[in-house]
């Protein structure tokens, strides 16, 4: 008997030269290498935070506070926007994921929202912060 | 639902000793750093300084001279606020040290209670004057520090737990 898993959607950006109409008509190898030769692969890995930062709420501000065998004398305050990343990370999320729903909640008038997302997931799981689901 | 306006995420450090860390995570209540600002600091008393009764001329902690006579002290009678008016006198020779202290409002706690309104009189002229400051008793409910900067929302907080 197989192992039960919750289903679980996750959102691949697409950035290939077809459209709509010609992926569906691709077969799954043709779509397998398409997706190898025009996704950035990278869009279909998995992040959720590191756990043992605890998120609370404190004097209005969100705070990450270090548990277990982190460092126990620096909290992390966060932003807005790092607050709304860090939610969503709760459970486990691909990039495209994060952006979906960040458009969804947020205005982007400067046209930044991807690129600060990227850029905070990468250098996030450099720092530990976040950890990327294998 | 109105859309925030997106900002780029940012995480900042906080360093704190351990005795900070203790109290944010347990005891309840938000310490607040009260600023004991309000009317001219003495500089004969603030920071330890001593008490003299003739009319000399010593150098002071700070680097001047400054004459001693105790007449010439900067000091207050504070007064907590009865609707506007005078009401039970706190400080007999309040003078502002300066410096800021932990204060400390315990879960269940008015904020109000422990940081009153409160009027100042300085001691040193014949006239009543009335300036308005915020109060606190201190830790022991038995001192008097008074500040400038009367809304609490103003303040700093030094940790909440």
């Amino acid at each position: 008997m197989k192992e039960y898993v919750s289903p679980a959607v996750h959102i691949i950006e697409h950035i290939g030269t077809l459209d709509n109409e010609q992926i569906a008509a691709l077969s799954d190898s043709e779509l397998e290498a398409y997706l190898l030769e025009y996704s950035d692969l990278a869009h279909s890995r998995l992040f959720r935070v590191n756990d043992r930062y605890i998120l609370r709420e404190i004097a209005g501000e969100h705070v990450l506070v270090p548990t277990g065998d982190l460092p126990g004398n620096v909290m992390i305050t966060m932003n807005r926007t790092c607050t709304f990343l860090w939610e969503q990370l709760q459970e486990p999320k691909t990039i495209g994921d994060l952006i979906f729903a960040a458009k969804q909640r947020f205005d982007d008038p400067s046209g930044e929202l991807e690129n600060h997302i990227r850029e905070f997931i990468e250098y996030r799981v450099k720092t530990g912060h976040i950890w990327e689901v294998k | 639902m109105e859309k925030m306006v997106w900002e780029k995420p940012e995480m900042n450090d906080i360093a704190f000793g351990a005795n900070e860390y203790v109290a944010a995570c347990g005891d309840g209540g938000t310490t607040y750093w009260f600023t004991c600002n309000a009317g001219q600091i003495d500089h004969h008393t603030a920071r330890g300084g001593e008490w003299y009764d003739s009319s000399t001329w010593k150098e002071c902690w700070c680097g001047e001279t400054h004459l001693t006579e105790y007449d010439d002290k900067h000091s207050y009678r504070v007064y907590k606020d009865d609707n506007g008016n005078f009401g039970t006198q706190v400080g007999f020779n309040y003078s502002p040290c300066g410096e800021s202290h932990e204060a400390t409002v315990k879960t269940g706690e008015s904020i109000e209670d422990v940081f009153f309104k409160g009027w100042m009189d300085d001691k040193r002229t014949d006239e009543v004057e009335k300036i308005e400051v915020t109060v606190w008793r201190g830790p022991g409910g038995d001192n008097c520090h008074c500040t400038s900067i009367l809304d609490y929302k103003n303040w700093s907080i030094a940790y909440s737990g």
